[in-house]
């Protein structure tokens, strides 16, 4: 358990999440305008986000399933028939003065995703996902006297993922909303691009000491990345500890996250209009969907992570921290399954997650435009294994396969980097060496075991550092007994 | 019986605004109104569901697609006041600095 | 040529077929009537130059043999439908300035039909009101007169007073309007004319300025039973941009108008009949009514709506509630009336444009509206109304397993004067009385004259039908017009 150590004891954090999702569809929720990340503002705006008088919601088919499949992923209960609620209140970014939202019957309901934290695996559970418009952006910081909006924005699907108050410390909230973002990914009904805003995050924060009741909580906005969550709900939690200790109460309100300085601070304007007044959206009807549908868009879900992750460790048998980087990402993954049956997994895993990875890093190269394929990757793996070529010498290879895309074997050849394994030449070699370096060889045998490593050296300066390493030292030991 | 405190509150969620006089007689009215729609208490209906439409239908959805393009050129032109020329110039609609 | 504008519809179209004269020439007939009869202010924009535009197609068609339903028919368009390239006001300060660069699908379909626009009538303010009386661009004129008090000028009734106003003084062959409890069958019979509101779903709301999203539907003005018939035919259909859009085929409605209603069963809710408070000469006419249909052979069936006394007070929740949210948007951020000072705060921009842009009828629903959809209130109100909703609509399905039709009164009393009943907003509302149960029901309503009073000043029937069975309600209407037949529906002087 994590702890926060204040003045008279250890307090708990209580933490719930709030993740509005923006829904991966062409076209916004309720109207046929375009939801790419665009340009210049107010570009992607028809008459219905712009709320002109007469215009009329007509609900996105795309943006049901994917409510559904996101469901299907949370392992929820998919309601078959839901309800859209108008969420009234006043805000510029808000064209109708009303967000069509669903308040009294979502469309998913009680889910639950497991994350793996420091004491073990932890089922957080969803309490519900429903589908809602997303609002337009307000720029505050152009101009001292004016805010400007722009609605390209408005009227995104989304979808708003909340969980019970279950998440316990900082850390396991990131590691929540990363799992969460994966899961999303692989579904493919969000990308996830916290940064573009596309998955945005409210923290729900109380604290309570060990056996109390629940505190009061805040619920903080404005949060855009996994370290700034991390970072918000730490400061929360600790100016509620402080405000607590020191004989004071804390205020439910909504607060806002500031990335620069750390810390979070009171939101004026949405305080007064708590009254949202829902009621159902008498522009739209009762959303009904069959058990068939449900049924058939199961069978459309790719495998997800937690049966990817149990299948590489059960299969591959690769350790859950290696399945699980390769599972993050579903490119990864597949690129790493493409080749698996090819060679050893394991060392196919360790040479994505440590060679593959640093070479894209290093040139800032996608993986998608990545020369090597999995299947090269591959045949490379198989010929270290054959002990064709050392670890060492592979790691040449494929700084050239990287650069050029050229064949493994290719390379080899071309660049005589064969693994010399011949015991006959290896002997003569080190027969050569010992006779040339008697001293060396004196000071070996009476103690001076560093000695050996010059001789292995010595061997692979003679052979380009082709020499089979092993071999080598068996043989190096026998000759100097 | 609306009270003016009532009156207060309710113009508020909705912004509207009333001078002391137009929120007493408002309050008197509110009163007159909800007087006669008090009638609906004579009934229990504990068991009835709620009526929501009279369209005995579901949902109809829509397939996924862009059909509306960029009409950024038509949005400004019903802008009233001074701010309107700006508006169009940065193609943004333009409010008085909201301070969160 | 004058006489021209006093032709129906049907007869305009045989006598414009028959080259008897021109579409231009009826268009400009009917710019001269309106000239003459400013004082009625039926209309808020007048589109002469649309009108002859339109009118000189029309002339082509004709001359090409390819002339369309309502082909150079001239119409008038309430003010609350979005008219492109025309100021589309609803009646309010908020959008007197709002030209949408869009039609709406109703107008469109009118058009499409090739009827020719006269202008945008006048209406109450985002048609709140049962007198037109809280309208921005001022009250709309019966061109009726009580013979009492011939100098009083009378109310058209509301919302859609301009467009009644203006088909009953001829200043339009038919009009569009809009009913949500009332606001089309109300004025039709304080005026005389055919008023009819389909099944809710019926026609597009696309492009209509939203009042109460679940009663709102697009409704006709006319003379004739049958000339409404034609106008219904045009302008009902499903539109995939309205989620609330019925998509069912418009059957032919034109031969309801000639079918008898032999053998038909019609009820009447005789417990409304003897209630106290209605009129006599509203109870005088109904009976007249019956009278009329039994002589053409229908039986005659006492129903039973039980929960209809709690319609008014039901209507009242759902319709303001529904308006408070509908009317959200009006904030002046992206059109219409912004009022803004220098230095104001957002808050008070909001604020000071919606108190200043709305009149006192709509803030007064506005307020209603917030109020019972506020959190302590939803359960006792809002959800309340709407559980007393499926009460009634049940009670109407109960009934028409007896019977094909249902008739009452379309309103408690004959038109009043334009500064009478005006101390207690409750006294307003009350007349609405008859014309909003079907409503709540969303059934088809057709408002027929049907009697005259004492004053000489029409009385309307009200003939409500089936879900989709427009046509069985024109069939009893066009029977109980024959019926009437020695009862002249126009206004002295006109």
């Amino acid at each position: 358990m994590t702890y926060i150590v204040g003045n008279t004891g250890k307090w708990e954090y209580v933490i719930g999440v709030e993740v509005h999702a923006q829904i991966s569809s062409k076209s916004k929720m309720f109207s046929p305008s375009s939801t790419n990340f665009a340009a210049s503002p107010n570009s992607q705006v028809s008459l219905i986000d712009a709320a002109m008088p007469g215009m009329l919601p007509v609900l996105n088919e795309y943006c049901v399933h994917q409510a559904i499949k996101t469901g299907l992923g949370l392992k929820a209960k998919i309601n078959l028939k839901s309800v859209f609620d108008r969420k009234n209140y006043f805000y510029p970014d808000l064209p109708q003065g009303y967000q069509i939202s669903q308040f009294y019957h979502p469309i998913v309901q009680d889910g639950h995703l497991n994350i793996s934290t420091k004491d073990g695996n932890k089922n957080i559970r969803i309490n519900r996902v429903h589908l809602e418009q997303d609002a337009g952006k307000s720029i505050h910081d152009q101009s001292p006297c004016y805010s400007f909006i722009d609605l390209n924005r408005s009227g995104i699907g989304l979808m708003e993922i909340v969980t019970e108050p279950d998440l316990s410390s900082p850390e396991e909230t990131a590691e929540f909303v990363r799992k969460l973002r994966m899961l999303l990914r692989y579904i493919g009904s969000c990308d996830g691009d916290m940064e573009k805003g596309s998955m945005r995050c409210d923290a729900n924060v109380s604290v309570r000491q060990f056996g109390e009741p629940l505190g009061t909580r805040c619920e903080i906005k404005n949060i855009n990345s996994i370290r700034n969550i991390m970072r918000a709900i730490e400061f929360e939690a600790i100016r509620q500890v402080n405000l607590i200790e020191n004989g004071q109460i804390v205020r439910q309100e909504t607060r806002l996250f500031d990335a620069d300085n750390g810390e979070t601070r009171t939101m004026r304007l949405k305080e007064e209009s708590h009254d949202y007044r829902y009621f159902p959206d008498p522009d739209l009807l009762p959303v009904v969907i069959s058990q068939t549908l449900v049924d058939q868009l199961a069978l459309d879900l790719p495998e997800l992570p937690d049966e990817k992750i149990k299948r590489y460790i059960e299969s591959y048998g690769l350790n859950i921290y290696d399945a699980e980087v390769l599972v993050a990402d579903d490119k990864i993954a597949h690129y790493f399954e493409e080749g698996a049956d090819l060679c050893n997994p394991k060392i196919l895993a360790n040479w994505i997650i440590s060679e593959l990875f640093g070479q894209l890093n290093k040139y800032s190269i996608a993986l998608s435009e990545c020369k090597i394929t999995p299947k090269m990757l591959a045949k490379m793996v198989k010929i270290i294994e054959d002990g064709d070529i050392s670890g060492k010498i592979a790691k040449v290879v494929f700084e050239k396969m990287f650069e050029t895309g050229r064949e493994p074997k290719q390379i080899i050849e071309e660049q005589g980097l064969v693994q010399v394994s011949d015991i006959n030449i290896l002997s003569s070699i080190i027969d050569d060496l010992l006779v040339n370096n008697p001293d060396s060889v004196i000071a070996y045998k009476a103690g001076k075991d560093k000695l050996f490593g010059f001789f292995v050296g010595e061997v692979m300066k003679k052979t380009q550092g082709k020499a089979n390493p092993n071999l080598v030292t068996c043989l190096l030991k026998e000759k100097l007994q | 019986m609306i009270t003016i405190e009532e009156v207060k509150k309710i113009s508020k969620l909705t912004k509207l605004d009333f001078s002391q006089e137009q929120m007493l007689n408002l309050a008197g009215e509110l009163t007159e109104i909800m007087n006669m729609i008090n009638i609906l208490n004579e009934l229990e209906c504990a068991e009835i569901e709620p009526l929501t439409s009279v369209c005995d239908r579901n949902q109809r959805l829509r397939q996924d697609g862009v059909l509306s393009n960029d009409i950024s050129g038509e949005l400004f032109t019903n802008l009233s006041g001074d701010k309107a020329e700006l508006a169009k110039e940065i193609k943004c609609f333009v409010v008085p600095k909201v301070v969160e | 040529m004058s006489e021209i504008i006093k032709y129906t519809i049907s007869q305009a179209v045989k006598a414009l077929k028959n080259k008897d004269f021109s579409s231009t020439e009826l268009t400009i007939a009917h710019l001269e009537q309106m000239n003459k009869h400013q004082g009625l202010n039926a209309y808020i924009t007048e589109t002469a130059d649309i009108a002859l535009k339109r009118a000189g197609i029309a002339d082509q068609n004709y001359h090409n043999n390819s002339q369309r339903l309502l082909e150079g028919i001239p119409i008038a368009v309430k003010d609350l439908f979005c008219t492109k390239g025309v100021l589309s006001s609803a009646g309010s300060k908020m959008l007197s300035n709002f030209i949408p660069n869009y039609e709406s699908t109703v107008s469109q379909k009118v058009q499409d039909h090739g009827a020719v626009m006269l202008g945008k009538t006048n209406m109450d303010e985002f048609a709140m009101g049962s007198a037109n009386i809280t309208s921005y661009f001022g009250n709309v004129i019966s061109p009726w007169r009580a013979a009492d008090c011939p100098e009083m000028p009378l109310v058209p009734g509301g919302s859609s007073g301009g467009s009644a106003s203006a088909v009953s003084a001829f200043l339009a062959m038919a009009a569009l309007g809009s009913d949500t409890g009332g606001s089309v069958r109300q004025p039709a019979s304080f005026t005389g004319l055919v008023g009819f509101k389909p099944t809710y779903g019926r026609c597009s709301r696309f492009g209509m300025i939203a009042f109460a999203s679940s009663l709102d539907q697009a409704g006709v003005f006319t003379r004739t039973v049958e000339d409404c018939a034609l106008m219904l035919e045009s302008m009902m259909g499903f539109d995939e941009k309205d989620s609330t859009s019925i998509d069912f085929d418009v059957p032919q409605l034109r031969t309801a108008c000639n079918a008898s209603v032999k053998n038909m069963k019609i009820g009447v809710p005789f417990d409304i009949m003897q209630q106290d408070g209605i009129q006599p000469e509203i109870i005088k006419m109904w009976q007249d009514t019956i009278d009329i249909l039994k002589n053409d052979g229908a039986e005659i069936i006492d129903i039973s709506i039980p929960h209809s006394k709690y319609a008014l007070a039901a209507y009242y929740v759902i319709a303001p509630a529904e308006a408070s949210s509908n009317l959200s948007r009006y904030d002046g951020i992206r059109y219409g009336f912004r009022a803004e000072t220098a230095g104001m705060s957002i808050d008070e921009m909001y604020t000071k444009t919606r108190s200043e842009g709305f009149g006192s009828e709509v803030k007064r629903r506005i307020m209603i509206g917030t109020y019972v959809l506020s959190s302590s209130f939803m359960d006792a109100y809002y959800l309340k109304a709407q559980k007393i909703r499926r009460l009634i609509s049940d009670d109407f399905r109960k009934a028409f397993l007896q019977v094909e039709a249902i008739i009452l009164p379309s309103t408690p009393s004959e038109a009043f004067g334009i500064n009478q009943k005006q101390d207690n907003p409750v006294t307003m509302y009350l007349n609405d009385l008859f014309t909003i149960p079907p409503s709540l029901a969303g059934l088809p309503c057709c408002s027929v004259p049907a009697g005259m009073s004492s004053n000489n000043l029409p009385l309307g029937m009200q003939v409500i039908s089936k879900e989709l069975d427009e046509y069985n309600s024109l069939r009893v209407a066009a029977t109980i017009e024959r019926g009437s037949k020695n009862i002249s529906f126009k206004p002295k002087g006109f």
